[in-house]
């Protein structure tokens, strides 16, 4: 295994569960990763932001730095990365004939954890019934669909602005004409 | 799959070429569409035909772009640089999403036969005939 692989196996532990609190030799279990190199690339990642250290009775746990931007970022775009090598997106298309989706909610701002949902907003002249689970799976968080013929249409404004802070993954989002 | 990703790239590859303006292959050309098009409305839109009536009417916008091109002096070959002209050359990024959105849409039900529900073809073909509106007008000011 390459080491650069070993780092982006640790991160991408912690971006499926940002709440989780590990020693090094948890994640060496865990991961079955060899110690010296976690040692070495959680520290890495704790001087990158991403992971932070605290000390609990006198032992050192890593866990997300979910207040730093660049972990925020770099989750954003694991988030978005996910979602289309889930093939989630090839199947609403082909299943929705070309939708506009946008994904919005803590998902889409790299905020979430482990009980968060994906939020989508899926705009479709006709609701249809969507087979997620597989994805749901995948992706380890529950997917929230909110489908609307029109963004228009939604009578919750806190939704619909919301939809409009997230992002637009296919299609165009026509707000107002 | 195409390469190109602009107007640009498709003179450069070739899919876009340019060629003496054609008035009559044209005219020739809007004629199939609005003869088409005439056809097309006098059914209609049901469950049982709305795909079909929706390849009708992009195949009329096909024709419409060529047209416009041909008055141009532009060749093309492919529907994606038609797309790219309306994006690139005219600036109508709208008209742009609204032709590729249909362009997506009809591949999907040609080269895959994937069908779309009632609604969703309905809301298609009311794009092609927004597309043809908007393409009489371009055209009109292009003569």
């Amino acid at each position: 295994m390459k080491n650069t692989d070993i780092k982006g196996k640790i991160k991408e532990y912690f971006f499926h569960n940002p709440r989780a609190k590990q020693r090094v030799r948890q994640m060496e279990r865990e991961l079955q990763l060899p110690l010296p190199s976690v040692i070495r690339y959680a520290k890495e990642l704790e001087k990158e932001r991403i992971l932070k250290i605290s000390h609990i009775a006198n032992i050192t746990v890593y866990s997300a730095d979910r207040a730093s931007p660049q972990y925020l970022t770099e989750k954003k775009l694991f988030n978005i990365r996910q979602i289309y090598a889930s093939g989630m997106m090839d199947y609403l298309i082909a299943e929705l004939s070309n939708p506009t989706i946008v994904l919005f909610g803590s998902y889409s701002r790299g905020e979430d954890v482990e009980g968060s949902d994906i939020d989508l907003y899926i705009e479709a002249p006709a609701q249809k019934n969507l087979k997620l689970a597989k994805f749901e799976k995948l992706l380890q968080r529950k997917i929230q669909v909110f489908m609307y013929k029109d963004i228009r249409s939604i009578g919750h404004k806190e939704l619909a602005n919301n939809i409009i802070n997230g992002m637009v993954l296919n299609g165009f989002l026509e707000a107002f004409t | 799959m195409n390469k190109e990703g602009s107007w640009e790239e498709c003179m450069e590859s070739g899919s876009s070429i340019t060629m003496s303006p054609d008035r009559a292959k044209a005219q020739s050309l809007l004629d199939t569409a609005v003869g088409r098009n005439a056809f097309l409305g006098e059914h209609e839109v049901r469950e049982n035909n709305a795909n079909y009536l929706f390849e009708g009417y992009y195949s009329s916008v096909l024709e419409m772009l060529h047209a416009l091109l041909i008055l141009q002096g532009y060749k093309v070959a492919n529907h994606i640089c038609l797309g790219y002209y309306l994006r690139d050359v005219l600036n109508k990024n709208n008209l742009f999403r609204l032709f590729d959105d249909c362009r997506l849409k009809r591949n999907a039900l040609t080269y895959y036969g994937r069908k779309m529900d009632f609604a969703v073809a309905k809301k298609a073909i009311a794009s092609t005939q927004k597309l043809a509106d908007e393409l009489n007008v371009i055209i009109g000011d292009k003569r």
